[in-house]
């Protein structure tokens, strides 16, 4: 008996599970905030969620839940311009999410690749952000390390930045390894949600 | 029907999005004047406001954070930032530690401290006397699409679950041995365990969401109603047109400025 | 006249990127006003059966399937599941994980605001629903502060509100402590008094015998048996042999059948004990 199909990928629950995953992605960048300053860690540990859900839904939902998060928690923090650090929520669900959706988010050598392309990425992009908006110091535990390297003669910026790397490693690197996990333990009917070509092939 | 939650003082009477353009106006206006006495009148202003509508216990938080950035700030960039001209002599020396603070790098840490910390006091008032339903509302009605509104609004209800879960899993984890107080490499030892069973049951959680978000309408073609009943007064109309007016105003004063 | 208000005819399916037929071959009819109990085994096909009468499999999350379900005369091959959520509602066995909103008089109107109702009407159905369900005086709280009783009546009030012809409750008791259990129970039998056809797939085979008047086992994806409650629970043998106790009480009558030979063994305490007060003691 020949029985008919339909293919979940091409309706409306991509929408449904948007819509449950963003604020999810959000919820748990404050569960790693929270868990890490409950443990006095070093670390940011607050761009977790923005990985898993970019490797679950691919870049562009995983960058709305990243900067989604930046702004919520820069209002909650009470700086607003904090929010421009969604810049680099932004590049991790991007590199994340697109190799996520090329299927390259499988092996433990494609987490540790993520993890430095990441980390560098926030570095890069993260010390321009601190400047502008906070003159470098921004008021964490970054800043013992900013000013550091700030007393061997190095100007704010590459301060800001070679400060950075490190933290980053650490931070993004948890973040992946987090996110790949998850991604190797999903539930079968999460499979095909990292949209592009795969979800729009023609039947 | 819902029962006064609050007391209905002026600004919470306000409809939401009014509290968004007062925001925008007080930060284009302290960002953009960058003047440190009108930064000064409205962090005074601001911390009267916090304490007549009785915010004061909450407020220390954020209190707290600005002293640590102060500290930090002047600190940092009044010894090391090499903006300071190091042949004059310092403005002043921290006795013990014998730290030279240095005019430049004060004044540096000066006009980014008398950005950011009047709007860390403004701002933290007019959200915390925001319902985030009622902005999502806010949201909606004024044009922005369901699904972000109804992820906004649901976002603040997902954040308190998963603390929830976390504290519990915290204490379970903690039954079982976990050491969440040694040095520090105890301490990171400790992230996953905790992190990893929240995260696994919220994740494991999202298919039941899904189905019942799908049986709710959630995907309805119809065209979505709100219930909640948000009142507009003469006092939003104002509010929101001087807000405007001052945000505009700002940027083309500090064009100006940058001409002389 | 009882109206059929689902037909379910020779139905199949499989989820989607599997071979598996979690459902084979259901046929079955419920007529309105029925109250209806599904059991079996875990993975038997019992959510998959509900989520298929709702028109969320295939139509909306994906899969395989043969035959035909009809609601209230429409066939969901040609509507595709459309317009079923008006005759149809279905509350869940985790009821937290329902809730999205930040009160219950929020979350009650969420539905309606979804299928775009008045305001007006909104605020009727909300005094409705929360009255019938006892949250009436609970309207602002959080949902996620509610007991586990009050937030399964919340999710059934959240779908009252749309008010269903069917509602069906997948295992909705089955997290609940006795008496958030008995809260439920008396709740759904006050709906199903007022003309809800109501469907329940629930383990606890005495509430299931003390309520419902008929019983459908499933097992592997096949319908065992579909027949009035007091007929199905006396063929002990065969429920067993797939995986389904029968009501201790029928169970017990049951193996006395012999000695006290009745043509009917009772299925609740209610029944026994009208049973057994007519013998009288032996000898002695």
């Amino acid at each position: 008996m020949g029985m008919k199909t339909i293919d979940s990928s091409k309706g409306k629950m991509r929408n449904t599970y948007m819509a449950i995953l963003i604020p999810l992605g959000i919820a748990i960048n404050f569960v790693g905030g929270t868990i890490a300053s409950k443990l006095s860690l070093p670390l940011f540990l607050d761009s977790i969620g923005t990985a898993i859900v970019a490797a679950i839904m691919g870049p562009f939902v995983g960058a709305v839940s990243g900067v989604g998060f930046n702004i919520i928690s820069s209002i909650v923090n009470g700086n607003i311009l904090g929010s421009l650090f969604g810049i680099c929520n932004i590049a991790t669900a991007f590199i994340v999410g697109f190799m996520a959706r090329a299927d390259k988010f499988r092996t433990i050598v494609h987490a540790i690749i993520a993890t430095v392309a990441v980390a560098v990425a926030n570095a890069l992009l993260g010390a321009p952000i601190a400047v502008v908006v906070y003159g470098g110091i921004q008021g964490s535990g970054v800043d013992l390390l900013v000013a550091g390297l700030l007393s061997f003669g190095n100007d704010i910026l590459s301060a800001a930045f070679l400060a950075r790397l490190p933290i980053n490693l650490a931070d993004k690197g948890i973040a992946c390894f987090a996110a790949w996990l998850i991604l190797k333990r999903l539930p079968e009917n999460m499979r095909n949600l990292t949209g592009g070509k795969r979800a729009n092939a023609d039947a | 029907m819902i029962q006064e939650r609050y007391k209905p003082t002026f600004l919470r009477k306000l409809y939401p999005n009014t509290k968004l353009w007062m925001s925008l106006g007080i930060s284009c206006a302290v960002i953009f004047f960058n003047n440190i006495w009108f930064s000064l009148a409205v962090m005074i202003l601001s911390l009267i406001m916090i304490a007549y509508e009785k915010y004061i216990l909450e407020f220390k938080v954020v209190s707290i954070s600005i002293i640590i950035m102060a500290v930090m700030m002047f600190a940092i960039n009044g010894t090391l930032n090499p903006v300071n001209n190091y042949t004059n002599d310092p403005v002043f020396i921290l006795p013990l530690l014998n730290w030279k603070f240095y005019k430049e790098g004060l004044e540096y840490a000066l006009t980014y401290f008398g950005r950011i910390a009047p709007l860390m006091c403004a701002l933290f008032l007019l959200f915390r006397t925001m319902n985030m339903t009622d902005l999502g509302i806010g949201m909606y009605e004024g044009g922005i699409p369901y699904n972000i509104s109804f992820m906004f609004i649901s976002t603040f209800q997902t954040i308190p679950i998963l603390g929830k879960d976390m504290n519990q899993i915290m204490d379970a984890q903690r039954a079982r041995g976990l050491d969440t107080e040694g040095n520090l490499i105890k301490r990171f030892k400790a992230f996953l365990p905790v992190m990893v069973p929240v995260v696994a049951n919220s994740i494991m959680r999202v298919r039941n969401q899904a189905v019942a978000l799908e049986t709710k309408g959630f995907n309805s073609s119809a065209k979505k109603t709100v219930y909640r009943d948000l009142p507009k007064t003469k006092a939003d109309h104002i509010l929101k047109w001087s807000s405007i007016l001052l945000s505009i105003g700002s940027i083309v004063y500090r064009i100006i400025q940058s001409f002389f | 006249m009882k109206k059929p208000i689902i037909e379910v005819k020779n139905y199949s399916f499989a989820y989607e990127n599997t071979d598996k037929k979690v459902l084979d071959s259901v046929s079955f009819t419920i007529n309105e006003g029925d109250f209806v109990g599904i059991i079996g085994r875990n993975k038997a096909g019992k959510s998959t059966l509900c989520e298929s009468l709702v028109g969320l499999l295939p139509f909306t999350m994906g899969g395989s399937w043969d035959g035909e379900i009809v609601i209230d005369g429409k066939s969901l091959n040609e509507t595709k599941g459309a317009g079923v959520t008006d005759i149809i509602g279905i509350v869940f066995q985790d009821a937290e994980s329902q809730f999205t909103q930040e009160t219950v008089e929020d979350e009650i109107a969420f539905a309606m605001c979804n299928f775009g109702y008045s305001r007006e009407l909104m605020r009727e159905r909300i005094l409705y629903a929360s009255e019938a369900c006892g949250l009436r005086n609970m309207l602002d709280r959080s949902p996620f502060k509610l007991s586990g009783g009050q937030q399964q009546r919340l999710a059934i009030a959240c779908i009252l509100a749309l008010q269903p012809k069917v509602i069906i409750l997948d295992e909705s008791t089955s997290q609940l402590d006795p008496i958030g259990r008995d809260e439920v129970f008396g709740l759904i039998t006050k709906l199903h008094a007022a003309g809800s056809t109501v469907i329940m797939v629930d383990h606890n085979i005495e509430k299931i015998a003390e309520y419902v008047n008929k019983v459908l086992v499933l097992h592997d994806g096949k319908v065992i048996e579909f027949d009035d409650a007091g007929k199905v629970f006396q063929k002990k043998d065969k429920l067993n042999a797939h995986d389904v106790r029968v009501p201790q009480v029928t169970d017990a009558a049951l193996q006395l059948k012999d000695k006290l030979g009745f043509k009917e063994a009772p299925i609740t305490l209610e029944q026994a004990k009208s049973v057994f007060a007519g013998y009288k003691k032996e000898g002695k």
